[in-house]
């Protein structure tokens, strides 16, 4: 058994990621209003981003579209921003939990968002979401 | 005629040059590389180079069993070199706009274009479902046609460590009458775009002269960055969900379909493509930006 053909390749997945890691490439990003409201609109074609609700940890953000009823959920994967769309047809349920708002999306993926929101989900929102999705719970 | 295995040979140096570049990208003070994104694309890598082990004794099969029926027996003249790498090159180009213009094969492809970032490491972010999606298949023409099956698989080689090094925002242009041939850094950035101007172009392995051929080449617009990543990001460094995520949504798609034919188009038909219009392919992404960019000179 050739053991350097075995252990090799992993070993060497290991040291690449631990420079990468060593090297600055653990950053994550920080959302606010203007980086969740441009990247929705680049994201996801014919939405007109309108109010912003950015999470207490600046790691997702909720962004409601002028155009349609849906929404977009901004989110940090590590350095970049993702966004995506939150229409009636892909929101399963969301309920608000202490601390934090969940959506469970019906995508192989990423099945779940949780956006850290201490203060709760205003009002507005709570309605947005009501009209996309029923609601599994309550703060 | 024996003849190596190029990426074999070659993963070393695709080891050194991810660390090299890290290296550069952390010196220059810019974010090209991600932990866990670099983790899960060669992991990615790991997984398509097992699996072309295990699934490699059906294609030196098959390439040996329609080698039976070759029209011509070229043999490795000096000219079969030349001749199978324009022809492999072509072969590619097809394979690729295929990968990309219908769900199927994009399922098995669209693990490559995962990653929002564009470094030496994305290159690796290899397919684990390509040969279940049977497009090895298009490579036999060339073994019908006479090219001895050990040339063919030579030159996919070359073509794939060819495609390594392209994958960088290290290199900016080359000088031109190399940009005018070749696949470059430049040409690749833009087909890992999701820009509207840039999705579904440039799908060239070696040679960018196809794409000028078939009319599917966009040059690089340094007024117009490239944003990495796919239509819908996937949002995970999973290498399971990021290898079989388009084949779970295609099974639930088709799950739901009202009829066969509706059924056929989502799995055959473009990404994005659903029986109401609502969806979100190439054509259409590039629909509304046009929209945009109309509205937009209206109002100005």
């Amino acid at each position: 058994m050739n053991w350097l053909l075995i252990l090799g390749p992993p070993i060497g997945v290991l040291v690449v990621v631990l420079i990468v890691a060593a090297t600055g490439g653990t950053r994550r990003v920080r959302l606010d209003a203007a980086l969740a409201r441009r990247r929705a609109v680049e994201d996801i074609p014919g939405f007109v981003a309108d109010d912003c609700l950015i999470g207490d940890d600046g790691a997702s953000a909720l962004i409601s579209d002028r155009s349609s009823p849906t929404i977009a959920v901004a989110y940090a994967m590590g350095a970049r921003v993702a966004a995506r769309k939150i229409s009636r047809r892909d929101l399963r349920s969301w309920r608000a939990e202490t601390g934090c708002l969940v959506l469970e999306v019906d995508d192989f993926a990423h099945a779940e968002f949780r956006i850290a929101l201490a203060d709760g989900l205003a009002e507005p929102w709570r309605l947005r979401l009501s009209t996309l999705g029923p609601a599994g719970g309550s703060p | 005629m024996t003849l190596p295995d190029p990426v074999r040979l070659a993963i070393p140096i695709f080891v050194l040059l991810i660390v090299a570049e890290t290296l550069w990208a952390w010196r220059r003070g810019r974010d090209a590389y991600e932990t866990r994104d670099t983790a899960a694309s060669l992991v990615m890598g790991l997984g398509n180079f097992g699996l072309g082990f295990a699934y490699g004794g059906i294609i030196v099969a098959a390439s040996a069993w329609a080698s039976q029926f070759r029209l011509f027996d070229i043999g490795f003249a000096w000219w079969a070199f030349v001749a199978v790498f324009l022809l492999e090159d072509l072969i590619y180009y097809w394979f690729h706009r295929l990968s990309h213009e219908h769900r199927f094969w994009w399922a098995a492809h669209v693990n490559h274009h995962t990653s929002q970032h564009y470094n030496l490491s994305t290159a690796l972010r290899q397919t684990w479902t390509g040969n279940l999606a049977f497009t090895w298949t298009l490579w036999l023409v060339l073994v019908l046609v006479g090219f001895p099956p050990a040339l063919v698989a030579f030159q996919k080689g070359i073509s794939l460590v060819y495609q390594f090094w392209i994958h960088t925002e290290a290199i900016r242009r080359l000088p031109p009458w190399i940009e005018a041939i070749f696949n470059t850094p430049s040409h690749h950035r833009v087909h890992h775009a999701t820009n509207p101007r840039y999705l579904d172009r440039n799908y060239a392995g070696i040679l960018i002269v196809w794409d000028k051929l078939f009319g599917t080449f966009v040059p690089e617009d340094d007024r117009e960055p490239c944003r990495y990543g796919v239509v819908k990001n996937i949002g995970t460094f999973n290498p399971l969900r990021i290898a079989f995520h388009e084949w779970a949504d295609i099974a639930k798609d088709v799950a739901r379909a009202k009829s066969w034919r509706e059924g056929l188009m989502l799995v055959f038909g473009p990404p994005g493509w659903r029986a109401d219009g609502s969806g979100l392919t190439s054509a259409r992404i590039r629909a509304f930006a046009r929209e945009n960019d109309d509205r937009r000179n209206a109002a100005s």
